[in-house]
């Protein structure tokens, strides 16, 4: 099979899974259950994600053979699906669920990175840790979008309508966030300073 | 699109954010392109290590316990049967052929562990020994004598199961009022040895353990066979076999 940086790809493995193969399809859920589980905390409540998490890769696993790489990556395309059956879930919430989903989310957001001391926490290895300092340093408001865009699985749009934030400053700020994390996680690399970032984006602030 | 170009999209492209003609054009530029493609890779890391970012009380944390629930109740109906069918076969091939040169499967006791015990004459649990040993995902450790004798050990693992399966071959009988037990120390979450069971032993010294950890993939730093005064919870007894993962 052939791999990138010693992994299958994302793509091969769909392939694989079209075709019936087990093993891929353990690979794919190890790579995406977690994000897709907060997405369905998210968007419909922790008492339905774990039946919502089911039914996506059920899915996955009869309509793999749908997939066309030619027409973008596995992770978009599920993506993709995820949010359409998230978003049709969410609509058969009554105004009570809706508002305890809301609020479910805002708390997980307040606890975003707050994973304890990374530096007191044995069990904690280091590229953990590494993320959860990145993550704290950054400003509110990027850590914001970040989480609303990877953990709840928003969309610029979605984001922009729920914190308000022009659409503009919700792509700013997201990309800013992710370029700092980055920097962060390099080998090497021992805190972010905003001058890393001209080389990407020429003059940011 | 040029360089400066696509390195503005790539946070969209690594959080899944960009449509799917945009995100061609983006990865199209990248496949000719080093320098953007060693930052998308960077990207990409910091969307999978997010995740890891969560405090285990978040409500957005996927425990192990539900994520092995999920892709259980999910890996069931994936099932090929005819795969299925083979596996089974295969694994009860695999034991009847133990069984015919004498061996049986060993009793187990696991107080620590967190799953039950795995009663090995189940086609699911022989299944289940199958396919933490015959896998491209197996990890195996071997488990040597401690006094050169031809007794040895080994215990699989697979990186996407939390079954482990431990055996031991060529023991001698344990003297009366004794036991073997299997002792192990974990790699993630070091807190000293613990006992995961009770080896008991064929003619032939052959004994088996299969069962759970919370964690997929577990690894250790330390396993141990010893010889234990009969119940024993703590280790005051001689090491036999034995494996460091600083080997």
């Amino acid at each position: 099979m052939k791999q990138v940086d010693g992994e299958p790809r994302d793509e091969q493995l769909v392939g694989l899974i079209a075709r019936g193969d087990r093993e891929a399809f353990a690979i794919i859920y190890g790579r995406y259950a977690k994000r897709m589980y907060a997405w369905a905390v998210a968007r419909i409540g922790r008492d339905r994600a774990e039946d919502s998490v089911q039914e996506l890769f059920l899915k996955l696993w009869r309509k793999a053979d749908t997939f066309d790489p030619a027409r973008g990556s596995f992770s978009t395309w599920f993506f993709s699906v995820a949010r359409h059956q998230l978003i049709a879930e969410a609509q058969r919430l009554n105004t009570q669920q809706r508002v305890q989903v809301a609020a479910e989310l805002q708390s997980a957001l307040d606890e975003m990175g707050t994973a304890g001391d990374p530096a007191d926490d044995v069990g904690v290895i280091d590229e953990q840790a590494r993320m959860i300092s990145a993550l704290r340093a950054l400003p509110t408001e990027q850590r914001l979008a970040i989480g609303l865009a990877y953990f709840a699985g928003l969309t610029h749009s979605e984001i922009a309508t729920r914190t308000g934030w022009p659409l503009g400053t919700v792509k700013k700020r997201i990309r800013l966030a992710m370029a700092k994390l980055r920097i962060a996680l390099e080998p090497g690399s021992l805190h972010v300073i905003d001058g890393d970032l001209h080389e990407e984006f020429g003059g940011t602030s | 699109m040029d360089c400066a170009a696509v390195r503005e999209l790539m946070p969209d492209l690594a959080l899944g954010l960009l449509e799917p003609p945009v995100e061609a054009d983006v990865l199209a530029h990248t496949r000719e392109c080093a320098d953007c493609d060693r930052i998308l890779r960077g990207y990409r890391a910091v969307a999978r290590r997010l995740s890891a970012a969560l405090p285990p009380q978040s409500p957005f944390h996927l425990d192990r316990e539900t994520e092995t629930r999920i892709h259980a109740r999910v890996g069931g109906p994936a099932h090929d049967p005819s795969r299925r069918l083979l596996a089974a076969a295969a694994a009860c091939l695999l034991l009847l052929a133990a069984v015919g040169a004498g061996y049986q499967l060993g009793r187990f006791n696991t107080p620590n562990a967190v799953a039950g015990p795995s009663h090995a004459g189940t086609p699911e649990e022989q299944a289940v020994a199958f396919d933490v040993i015959d896998s491209s995902r197996t990890t195996g450790r071997v488990l040597r004598s401690t006094d050169g004798s031809a007794a040895y050990g080994k215990l699989w693992t697979r990186s996407d199961m939390p079954d482990v399966v431990a055996m031991v071959n060529r023991l001698p009988a344990s003297p009366p009022g004794s036991e073997y037990q299997l002792w192990c120390e974990s790699a993630s979450m070091p807190a000293g040895m613990r006992k995961v069971g009770t080896l008991s032993l064929d003619p032939e010294g052959f004994g088996m353990i299969v069962y759970k950890e919370d964690r997929l993939g577990p690894a250790y730093q330390l396993i141990e066979v010893v010889l234990q005064p009969a119940g024993a919870s703590a280790v005051q007894g001689r090491v036999v076999l034995t494996w460091t993962g600083a080997a």
